[in-house]
């Protein structure tokens, strides 16, 4: 029954996110990522890590599953609520 | 810093295998525990580094994981401290030389002193020694405020002092006096006179009347304006004269400097001695504290010990190198002599006329006689020759000019 109730309260919350114009992660269940230059990349709101390698790193968004590939890719810290992907970043993904 | 940090706190790398090590790193970020330098060795293991600490709170989570978790090397103050701990004489001799150190650090052992310009630093450290301020004195015990009173009612040149203790260091800043001149007090007659002889150059007269004009020759004394004020108007009065006068001056200086010199020629043998002081004691690291050559120079080598912080150690290295020297007679070359006493004429030139004088022109002239040169400078300067002096009891009774005199005499019955 929960799993049922689940995606209808995630469209809910999308919905009112829309309708008073409030930031997407707020409400609904959306990573946020701040890219500084090619360096850095910064992922708020995460549920985390799904792979970790030097050139690929998954990481678990929720709705969305971000994949972000490069080179020399290092976790530099991480905690519940955020974590810092430093290295030479070529490409983020986003997989649904 | 945070490398500091992390060495005190002491850190810990694990290495972590299991089938899918993303869920350590999981584990550690909702539980809120904190790893880096995070090295993924190959699919199943990695490795990271985290505190102690941290790894405490994660023992108890890692049966959950399902993981073989290896700690690898372990760095840092506690795991050194943990380390030495059944090392007794080690730790009891490493704890006796930190109490050691900071037990020295609350004594004095290095007094600078800055600030003084015309006082001596040497007479300033024998005062402060007197108040009981020297090497070796309790830093903690001492007071500035009770300090600077007993310093200043001993040291009359001194307008203020301070001791800054940082450690084992006292920084001594004083203020030396300005002495200011004799000042005449306002409303009280006054003349201006002649400091020194010469040809009135330029003439600034704000009070009084002057009685010399420009091209006067004067002589040093003598009065250039007077105080005493004859008006129609008013009859006699006196005020406060005051006024900047320029004259030309002439100086004739001579300089003599002997031609016979003795030099020095080293052979090239040297002695070496060292003696360590503590505090004010001495220790001689030789036996005998003779010199065997008959005329040498002493060099005195000086090394502190200071550690890492500026914290000054109360031990001092002396060396003394005696280098031996044979004096052989010479003589010096005439040129060279006269260019010597050139400049050292000059200097005295310069500092007779002060810095506000200006030399308009110089001319030397050298003799030389057997083993001796003698230089002579005569110079022309302008300089401002005029100070005031306060008008005597009769110069404000008595009239000044002597046609007035003879009026007074005539007309006694």
């Amino acid at each position: 029954m929960e799993k049922q109730d689940k995606p209808k309260k995630k469209r809910i919350m999308a919905q009112a996110a829309d309708t008073f114009n409030l930031p997407g992660e707020v409400l609904s269940d959306l990573p946020r990522l701040t890219v500084t230059g090619s360096n850095q990349v910064v992922v708020e709101n995460h549920k985390g890590l799904m792979d970790y390698a030097a050139h690929t790193i998954l990481v678990a968004g929720g709705r969305v599953t971000l994949k972000i590939v490069g080179n020399q890719l290092e976790l530099r810290a991480m905690n519940a609520q955020e974590l810092l992907i430093t290295g030479e970043i070529f490409q983020i993904e986003f997989i649904h | 810093m945070q490398r500091v940090v992390n060495f005190l706190r002491g850190n810990i790398q694990l290495e972590i295998e299991c089938a899918y090590p993303e869920r350590f790193m999981n584990l550690c970020a909702q539980n809120d525990i904190a790893f880096w330098n995070l090295v993924r060795v190959d699919a199943i293991t990695v490795r990271v580094i985290m505190t102690i600490q941290a790894y405490e709170r994660l023992k108890p989570l890692l049966p959950n994981l399902h993981a073989q978790v290896r700690p690898v090397k372990q760095a840092g103050a506690p795991i050194f401290f943990l380390r030495i701990r059944k090392r007794y004489a080690l730790t009891t001799g490493f704890l006796i030389t930190l109490i050691a150190i900071w037990v020295m650090s609350l004594y004095i052992w290095d007094i600078q002193v800055t600030g003084n310009d015309k006082i001596p630093t040497h007479e300033i450290l024998q005062v402060l020694e007197e108040v009981g301020v020297g090497i070796g004195t309790f830093g903690p015990g001492i007071h500035p405020e009770m300090l600077r009173n007993e310093v200043l009612l001993l040291m009359d040149d001194l307008a203020w002092i301070t001791v800054n203790v940082n450690g084992s260091r006292a920084t001594v800043i004083v203020r030396e006096q300005i002495h200011v001149p004799d000042m005449i007090p306002e409303g009280i007659p006054t003349a201006v006179f002649a400091t020194k002889s010469g040809i009135i150059d330029q003439m600034m007269i704000w009070a009084g009347d002057a009685t010399v004009e420009i091209g006067d020759t004067v002589v040093i004394g003598q009065d250039l304006v007077s105080g005493r004020v004859e008006s129609l108007a008013t009859g006699t009065h006196f005020l406060r004269a005051d006024a900047r006068i320029y004259a030309r001056t002439w100086y004739e200086l001579s300089m003599s400097m002997p031609l016979e010199v003795i030099e020095k020629t080293f052979t090239g043998r040297t002695s070496t001695k060292s003696r360590i002081f503590f505090g004010k004691s001495r220790i001689n690291l030789y036996f005998s504290s003779g010199i065997s050559y008959e005329t040498y120079d002493k060099i005195i080598e000086e090394s502190d010990f200071v550690l890492p912080g500026g914290i000054v150690l109360p031990i001092r290295i002396q060396r003394l190198i005696h280098r031996e020297y044979t004096p052989t007679p010479g003589m010096m070359d005439r040129e060279r002599a006269a260019q010597l006493l050139h400049e050292q004429l000059l200097a005295q030139l310069e500092e007779l006329i002060g810095p506000e004088g200006e030399i308009l022109s110089t001319s030397f002239t050298v003799e030389v006689t057997p083993g001796l040169v003698t230089v002579h400078l005569a110079a022309e300067c302008r300089e401002q020759i005029a100070a005031v002096r306060r008008l005597r009891e009769d110069e404000m009774q008595s009239p000044i000019h002597p046609d007035e005199t003879l009026r007074e005499e005539t007309n006694q019955p």
